[in-house]
Parts: C-alpha cells; sequence; structure tokens
C-alpha cells in the first residue's frame, strides 16, 4: 500500500526533473540564439553580438569576455545559412583563440558569399562543464 | 420598388464590369541620350623616286689610253598632308525595349487591370517620343483605357571592386540601377491618374581572391532590375489608385537586412 501513495511523489518529480532538463528556447533577436554551444562553457561568455551587411556580404563581429584570473582557450567557427536555412558553404575549420585573464577578445567573420542571410557561432572550450547549456 | 433594386443591381454588375475591364497599355520606357564624339583625322601622303646613272669609259691603245667618267644623280619627293579634327553631338531618343515585362507581370498578377499591347516607337530621332497625347491620338494603344508611360531617368552600370576587412579576398560587385518616371494617363479625358518614379535593381556579387578573374553575369543582372523595376511600379500604382491592396508575395532578393544596416544581438 504505501508504493500506491508513492505514485504522486514520484510523478511529481519526474515533471519537476523534465522542467528541469528542458530549458525554454532562447528568444528571437538574442545572442543566445545565434550561439551554439557544444556544452556550456565555465569562464568564457559571449557578451556582445552584431552584425552587419557590407558590400553585399555579412559581417559579424562577437566579444568573448574572460572574467577569470586564468587565460582561457577558445575554439569557434561560424555556420552560414541562406534564407530558406539551409547551410551555405563547406564547414570552417575550427579557429583557436587564447583569451586572456579579464580580457574582452573581439573575433569578426564575412560570410562567403551574398546569398547568406543567417549565421550560427559555433564555440567550445577545453573548460566546457560538460553539460548542456 | 422591386423595379428600381433590379435597376440598382444592374448598375452594380455594371460597374463591377466596367472596374474590371479597365484596359492598360504599358510603353517601352523612352530615353533621350545625348551622344558625343569626337574624331580626328591625319591625311598623310609621300611620294618620292630617286634616279641615278653612272657610265665609264676607257681606252688604251699604244700610243696614248684615255678614260672618263660620268655619273648623274636626281633625287623628288612630294608630301601632302592634311589634319582634321572636330567633335560632335546630338541627342538620340528612342524606346528602350527592355524592362516592361515584369511590369506588365506584375501589374496582371495585382488584379487591377487587363493588359493590352502598345504599338512600339518605331520613328528614329525624334523628340515626338515624348508627345504621348499625340501617340494616343494617333491609335498607338488600341483598346487601352489607361497608358502607362514610362521615361528613363538614369541607367548606371557600376562594376566594383572592395577588400573584404579581415580577409585576403575581394568582394567583387557588378550592378545596375534603373530609374525610371512612370504617368498612368487616361487616354480619352488625358487626366494623370497616377505619377512616380520607381528604381530597378541588380547586382552580381563574386568572392574573389587576387589573381583570379571573374566574368559577372549580366543576364542576371537585367533579369534583377527587370524584376524589381516591375514590383516597384505594381506597388506604387496600387497606392497612389488607393487600393494598396499589391502584396508582393515572392521577393527577388529575398534578404531582410538592408546594406549598411547593424543588427545588435540583445543579451
Amino acid at each position: 500500500m504505501p508504493s500506491f501513495k508513492s505514485i504522486p511523489l514520484a510523478i511529481a518529480l519526474l515533471l519537476l526533473s523534465a522542467c528541469a532538463s528542458h530549458k525554454p528556447p532562447p528568444r528571437p533577436g538574442s545572442i543566445n540564439a545565434k550561439v551554439e554551444q557544444l556544452s556550456e562553457m565555465s569562464y568564457l561568455q559571449v557578451t556582445d553580438l552584431r552584425a552587419l551587411k557590407r558590400n553585399h556580404l555579412l559581417t559579424v563581429q562577437a566579444e568573448i569576455n574572460n572574467p577569470d584570473s586564468d587565460n582561457r582557450q577558445l575554439y569557434y567557427r561560424f555556420k552560414w545559412m541562406d534564407t530558406n536555412g539551409f547551410v551555405v558553404g563547406n564547414e570552417e575549420a575550427w579557429k583557436p583563440v587564447l583569451v586572456y585573464a579579464y580580457q574582452k577578445q573581439t573575433i569578426t567573420a564575412v560570410a562567403p558569399s551574398p546569398q547568406v542571410t543567417d549565421f550560427r557561432l559555433v564555440v567550445q572550450s577545453p573548460d566546457n562543464t560538460g553539460q548542456l547549456p | 420598388m422591386k423595379l428600381l433594386r433590379l435597376l440598382f443591381l444592374v448598375s452594380l454588375l455594371l460597374g463591377a464590369f466596367a472596374a474590371q475591364a479597365a484596359k492598360i497599355a504599358v510603353t517601352d520606357l523612352a530615353y533621350a541620350e545625348r551622344v558625343s564624339g569626337y574624331f580626328h583625322l591625319v591625311d598623310y601622303h609621300n611620294k618620292s623616286s630617286a634616279r641615278g646613272s653612272q657610265s665609264d669609259r676607257e681606252r688604251d691603245s699604244f700610243e696614248s689610253s684615255s678614260a672618263s667618267s660620268r655619273s648623274s644623280y636626281s633625287e623628288n619627293s612630294k608630301t601632302d598632308y592634311t589634319e582634321v579634327e572636330s567633335s560632335y553631338s546630338y541627342i538620340e531618343y528612342g524606346e528602350l525595349r527592355k524592362f516592361v515585362g515584369d511590369i506588365k507581370g506584375e501589374i496582371l498578377r495585382s488584379g487591377d487591370f487587363q493588359v493590352t499591347q502598345a504599338k512600339p516607337y518605331t520613328a528614329k530621332g525624334s523628340e515626338k517620343v515624348y508627345d504621348i497625347i499625340s501617340r494616343i491620338k494617333k491609335g498607338a494603344y488600341p483598346g487601352a483605357d489607361y497608358v502607362l508611360f514610362g521615361t528613363v531617368s538614369e541607367l548606371d552600370f557600376r562594376d566594383e571592386v572592395n577588400p573584404i576587412i579581415g580577409t585576403d579576398t575581394l568582394s567583387n560587385t557588378f550592378s545596375l540601377m534603373l530609374v525610371a518616371e512612370f504617368s498612368l494617363i487616361n487616354t480619352r479625358t488625358y487626366e494623370v491618374k497616377a505619377a512616380f518614379s520607381a528604381t530597378g535593381e541588380g547586382q552580381d556579387v563574386r568572392v574573389v581572391t587576387g589573381g583570379s578573374r571573374v566574368v559577372p553575369s549580366r543576364g542576371k543582372v537585367v533579369s534583377e532590375v527587370s524584376k524589381s523595376l516591375g514590383i516597384d511600379v505594381a506597388r506604387q500604382i496600387s497606392e497612389q489608385l488607393g487600393g494598396g491592396s499589391y502584396r508582393n508575395a515572392d521577393p527577388s532578393t529575398g534578404s531582410s537586412m538592408q546594406e549598411g544596416e547593424v543588427i545588435h544581438f540583445s543579451q
């Protein structure tokens, strides 16, 4: 009989755990909607992101902040997409950047084609938490 | 009462029919262009002749010997040189047989008008191409209630190469911009129902690395210009005639971002 009493509790726990593991989707127009982290970064943060169309090519600038007292390694690459959401061009190589302690590092990239209208900044760091962002 | 209602319905139907039957003819885009030229003509003729002769005579015997020699040389030369230079300039009038196909297409899509075919203007070198009333009177637009008369204001080709900042590549942009003025004229009253200037723009952008050479696609650029001009014309006609119902379902450019516009993503 005690097992029946524990069923609602188990359901409630299951629901809670489900809520905890599913974060709401990022707000459109926010940095999180444009940045893909391969597991959450412990120290580095993308603090500023802006895009500009120059000479018909999308130009993106991102600011990476390291609020920690140690130098931190970052690897990044861009994913370029057209209006239909299809990826344009081949997959880029990972680019390494060393962000010094308390430094704000700016990275810029230019789209490979004028068809590009959207992008994702994919970032990873050896100091990632290993958990989903 | 019933008769009145019937008459009212008939008049409504007739009105609807008349509204549906509004026919529009789209002229080719008239243009005037100043043609200037310069010529420099040099005419040079040179005729020369030279003639020479020489004779030697020698005589030798037991008692005496003698020798004589004679030579002559004459040369004649004649040169004619003419140099003329001048510049000339004239205004060429005509109609551009391009860019109106998509205007007709977009007007048809809007559903406000039926499109009839206009007779092309074929007379050469005359300012009469702008005399639209005379052309209407001469019957150049058979069956049309309205004539959309367009004139070219500016046609501008640009070929630019710009370095892409932060890379060793260049952006090669070949673009064409066409600005034309339009008047929508009633063929019976000559009332101008709408007047505006419309723009058509097209470009072919290639990313090149140093040393490589690209040939821009002029066809793609002209096609884009024609499409965007058609969309702009249909939109402005719709706006000025009060409907404003025109919606372009398929924008050709597809890009929501404008050149030079900065998007700042929030935290």
